[in-house]
């Protein structure tokens, strides 16, 4: 049986949720496909912008967000940095922290924002169909625009030492804004992380503690839009026509689509599809998220049960983690994101874990062993700046996604040009991830 | 023929000349050379005694020379010999499309031929022979397509043309240009030993590493030049590349230009946001409507304009960069004629070690951190044996470019030391024991070159990628607002090698301007 749909959506998270909710209420048959198995692992909080919330009319299922309190970095020697939304309260916590860099800190987010090239980049890397030409119009505009690109192409290192004189801050902007990524500050392009960290989107917002959770909301509100949902494995895509797409399930069905979005790296990759061309997908690293259960409630780090935490020493071990993940190597000193969940456990992750390890003998696979010596290093990161943490770890869930099947690294590349799958959509890693895919159907649909 | 004034405390004014270009390397005797035919009264400055910029002959033992600067050509602009005549004034090839022979870690080599079409169409192997074939058809159409963009000229409109590509070309164009080397050939090609030498052609004398964004347009750039109409293919002209650069000048010459060496620019006149001349070091004025720069930009506009005639945004643009890996030139005397078989059947040829993989990347890290890599990518030449001209019997020349090195301001003796070693462990991989036959060497780094030139350092590093340099030559061709002046130095140049297309898109952008304003006038 072969059923029809305008747009199909592979994924189980919030952006592939809202993407799919907000095409089928502009009139578009919508499908989402999602995995049989699910593990509940991801983060509480996510980006939610105002204008997803008020096409969907998210007030009307009961749900409630607020704002993460802000962005925390634990350095070493007890030393943290702290960022907050609003541009004033962080300039009183850098000054609080004694950071000279308080009195540019405004400065230096506007000139963020203004990396509009930046975007244009992301936008081309998402090739959208009708988009295929965006990427040659990074040249286009004038001399400011061109300065722009050339640094949103450059090194994020390069960027902040730019602007700003403080290490800690230089150690805990890089470590938030390249952290979904799982990149390298001094890697080309890893400058565009900056411009979409500091995007007025991509300040995360959590469900409220009482309140239904975000992803189940958004689940409703996809089926009260006539959003058809496929909870069964992706076996294959293929073209059909000069137009058309099929997508293959398990038990023989198939869906004919005019696109396919991927609303991030992982559901591409847990698929099977090469993810997007864009710098920020991180190539040849694969993402951990752990859930650890505690013993016993302990007092939260910085006591602020509500912020996103991150646990580095420099801004420069971020370039040698992502370069051991690129060797296949679990790196020593692992950057690690992590953040307390309602019931009080302890949600971890981080982006800099190898696809594949190598050992003398080449290329292999994740083990249950790797899996391990991954969740014990995580543990161990946190404990470094949270005491008595190690002791009170009761119970861990681990997931690796992006993991590379084959004997060798998998290879991560656009929407397969060569056999005509542009209109095959993958995102990479984004700090505004459901903004951008609802941008992004916007387009595709308009497109038509 | 130029007026020549004597006001009382202005020094010595001259006028009557309608334009001044300083910097007389290569990009700077093309601006010039243009300029010259069309009728302008063309003065060039260059501060340094010799003619050519990095490029020129430097004595390596007595009797025998090397060329300093590049080795190979292949990225020359096909508009700046046919404007300029540059047949006419002695460039010929000694080897017009030279085969390539890369060796490997295992010790495995392939052969391909310089016509890469050619070489694709006759690839030995059933599975990566057509892969090979598409991957060329599809490169080479790309590369051809971005031409206009790698010129970088304000007059350029590679916008348009972009937009008006098909739709699967404009597909193509983005992973391109976004996607890592190593993503694209592992789209195109089966593992093995072609993918392993393209991986290094992507990422020789380049920045960005071939497992970075962006890196895969440094081949595309590579392959957009055109030797003798031959696309993507490599040659070494009658006397090495320092023939290009003696060519250039007579084509100058023949122009009316008029050089002076040893003639320093202190500052650039501007009056009225319009370049009006140029102040020289030795205190007198020429004074002309035109002034083409071919020095780095922070020189040009933070030294001889000054950073408050200069907008905010382009500063930043100009002097942001800091960059971190260069290339070395290692150049040998060697005694006798090379022995082994191996060598002698590789010596009309371009020999390139290149790592596997995984070398290559830990090399791009280490030269980043700021350690000399023990894997380097070798391109090495044998100019006697490719120009007979030249050859010698009993002595033998091998130039070598080796990549990546860390970039240093200022290496010392151990890190030159180092340096060398490494560079002669890579060619012992591919020429054994070719220590025991040198007889005189030279190492020439960033820094040599630059003291040589008088240029900072960085303006020798690695470009970086690509994107980044068509980006930054977009904002340096802007010559900062200021009327009048253009901009060919080293930020306007995008690709490794020389090119002389910034020279070229400088001259006509001044042409053009001040044909228009003629007009209004």
């Amino acid at each position: 049986m072969t059923a029809t749909f305008d747009l199909t959506v592979i994924g189980a998270d919030e952006a592939s949720f809202s993407a799919a909710a907000v095409a089928a209420r502009t009139g578009a048959s919508v499908a989402i496909i999602r995995p049989r198995k699910r593990k509940n692992m991801a983060a509480t909080y996510c980006d939610m912008p105002n204008f997803v919330w008020r096409r969907l009319d998210l007030h009307e299922y009961g749900l409630s967000l607020e704002r993460i309190s802000a962005r925390v970095t634990l350095g070493p020697d007890g030393a943290t940095v702290t960022t907050h939304e609003g541009v004033r309260e962080t300039q009183a916590a850098l000054a609080q922290e004694g950071k000279a860099d308080h009195l540019l800190w405004a400065d230096f987010v506007d000139e963020m924002k203004a990396l509009e090239a930046g975007r244009k980049l992301r936008d081309a890397a998402t090739a959208a169909p009708k988009n295929g030409v965006a990427g040659f119009s990074l040249f286009s505009g004038g001399v400011r625009d061109c300065a722009a690109l050339g640094q949103a192409t450059g090194s994020c290192a390069a960027a902040l030492d730019d602007y700003l004189g403080d290490d800690a801050l230089k150690t805990h902007i890089a470590a938030h804004a390249l952290g979904p990524s799982g990149l390298g500050g001094g890697e080309p392009g890893s400058a565009l992380a900056l411009s979409e960290f500091f995007d007025e989107h991509a300040w995360r917002v959590r469900p409220d503690e009482d309140g239904p959770s975000l992803l189940s909301t958004l689940e409703t509100a996809c089926k009260d839009s006539g959003v058809e949902f496929f909870t069964k494995d992706l076996t294959e895509i293929a073209r059909e026509g000069a137009r058309h797409v099929v997508v293959s399930l398990a038990d023989g069905e198939t869906i004919k689509t005019r696109y396919v979005l991927f609303a991030s790296p992982g559901a591409a990759l847990k698929a099977g599809m090469r993810a997007s061309a864009c710098p920020l997908a991180g190539h040849g690293a694969a993402t951990a998220v752990m859930r650890i259960a505690l013993k016993r409630p302990m007092p939260p780090a910085a006591q602020d049960d509500k912020a996103v935490f991150q646990v580095l020493d420099g801004a420069g071990d971020l370039q040698i983690a992502r370069e051991a993940a690129l060797d296949g190597r679990l790196p020593d000193n692992l950057p690690v994101e992590f953040e307390y969940a309602a019931n009080g456990d302890i949600i971890v992750r981080t982006a800099y874990c190898p696809a594949a390890f190598r050992d003398d003998e080449g290329w292999r696979e994740w083990t249950g062993q790797d899996r391990q010596a991954a969740a014990r290093r995580m543990i161990d990161q946190l404990a470094r700046r949270i005491p008595e943490f190690s002791a009170n770890v009761r119970k861990t869930k681990i997931e690796v996604i992006g993991a590379a099947s084959p004997d060798r690294p998998p290879i991560f590349t656009g929407p397969d040009f060569a056999a005509g799958m542009e209109n095959v959509i993958i995102q990479p890693n984004r700090h505004n991830a459901v903004a951008a895919a609802v941008r992004l159907v916007d387009r595709m649909l308009a497109g038509e | 023929m130029s007026d020549v004034e004597n006001k009382p405390g202005a020094g010595r004014i001259e006028g009557g000349i309608d334009a001044i270009v300083i910097g007389a390397d290569a990009e700077g005797l093309t601006a010039a050379a243009y300029l010259g035919r069309a009728g302008y009264n063309t003065i060039l400055l260059e501060a340094g005694v010799d003619i050519g910029g990095a490029v020129c002959a430097r004595e390596l033992s007595p009797g025998q020379t090397y060329v300093d600067g590049e080795h190979l050509i292949s990225i020359l602009d096909p508009a700046v010999i046919a404007d300029l005549d540059l047949y006419r004034h002695g460039v010929s090839y000694a080897a017009r499309c030279l085969d390539t022979a890369y060796f490997f870690e295992d010790g495995e080599t392939l052969q391909l031929g310089g016509d890469l079409q050619m070489a694709a169409a006759a690839f030995d192997d059933e599975e990566t022979g057509p892969a090979f074939q598409k991957f060329i058809t599809d490169v080479f159409e790309a590369a051809a397509f971005c031409r206009p963009g790698f010129e970088a000229g304000p007059a350029s409109d590679i916008e348009k043309a972009m937009r008006a590509a098909p739709r699967a070309l404009a597909a193509r164009l983005n992973f391109f240009s976004l996607a890592p080397a190593q993503e694209v050939l592992d789209a195109y090609l089966p593992d093995g030993a072609l993918k392993t030498a393209l991986l290094c052609e992507a990422g020789f004398r380049s920045a960005a590493a071939p497992h970075e964004p962006f890196s895969f347009m440094t081949l595309v750039r590579r392959w957009a030049g055109e030797i003798a109409g031959l696309q993507g293919a490599c040659a070494y002209p009658q006397g090495g590349a320092i023939a290009v650069v003696t060519a250039l000048r007579r084509a100058a010459q023949a122009a009316k230009v008029d050089i002076r060496a040893a003639t320093g620019v202190a500052s650039i006149l501007i009056e009225q946001d319009h370049a009006a001349g140029v102040v020289l070091e030795g205190g007198g004025q020429i004074r002309a409507p035109i002034v083409v720069a071919a020095g780095a930009a922070r020189r040009v506009f933070m030294e001889m304009i000054g950073a408050a005639t200069i907008d905010i945004e382009f500063q930043r643009a100009i002097t942001a960069a800091r960059p971190q890996l260069a290339s070395g030139h290692l150049h040998l005397a060697l005694k006798g004629v090379a022995r082994d078989e191996k060598t002698r059947g590789h010596m009309n040829r371009r020999l390139v070690y290149a790592p596997p993989r995984e070398a290559l990347r830990r090399a791009f890290a280490d030269a980043r951190a700021g350690r000399v890599p023990s894997d380097l990518m070798i391109e090495a030449v044998f100019p006697d044996a490719l120009d007979e001209e030249t050859g010698g019997e009993k002595m033998q020349l091998l130039s070598a470019i080796a990549h990546p090195l860390p970039f240093d301001e200022a290496p010392d003796a151990a890190r030159r030391d180092e340096i060398e070693k490494t560079i002669l462990a890579n060619i012992e991989k591919f020429a054994p024991d070719i220590e025991d036959r040198i007889k005189a060497r030279a190492l020439r780094l960033a820094s040599d070159i630059a003291t040589s030139t008088g240029a900072p350092a960085q303006d020798y590093a690695a470009p970086p990628s690509i994107i980044e340099q068509v980006a930054l030559a977009r904002v340096a061709s802007s010559a900062g607002y200021v009327g009048g002046l253009y901009f060919c130095g080293r930020e306007a140049r995008i690709g490794a090698g020389l090119s002389c297309a910034a020279g070229r898109m400088a001259a006509k952008a001044a042409l053009f301007e001040a044909k228009r304003g003629g007009r209004a006038a």
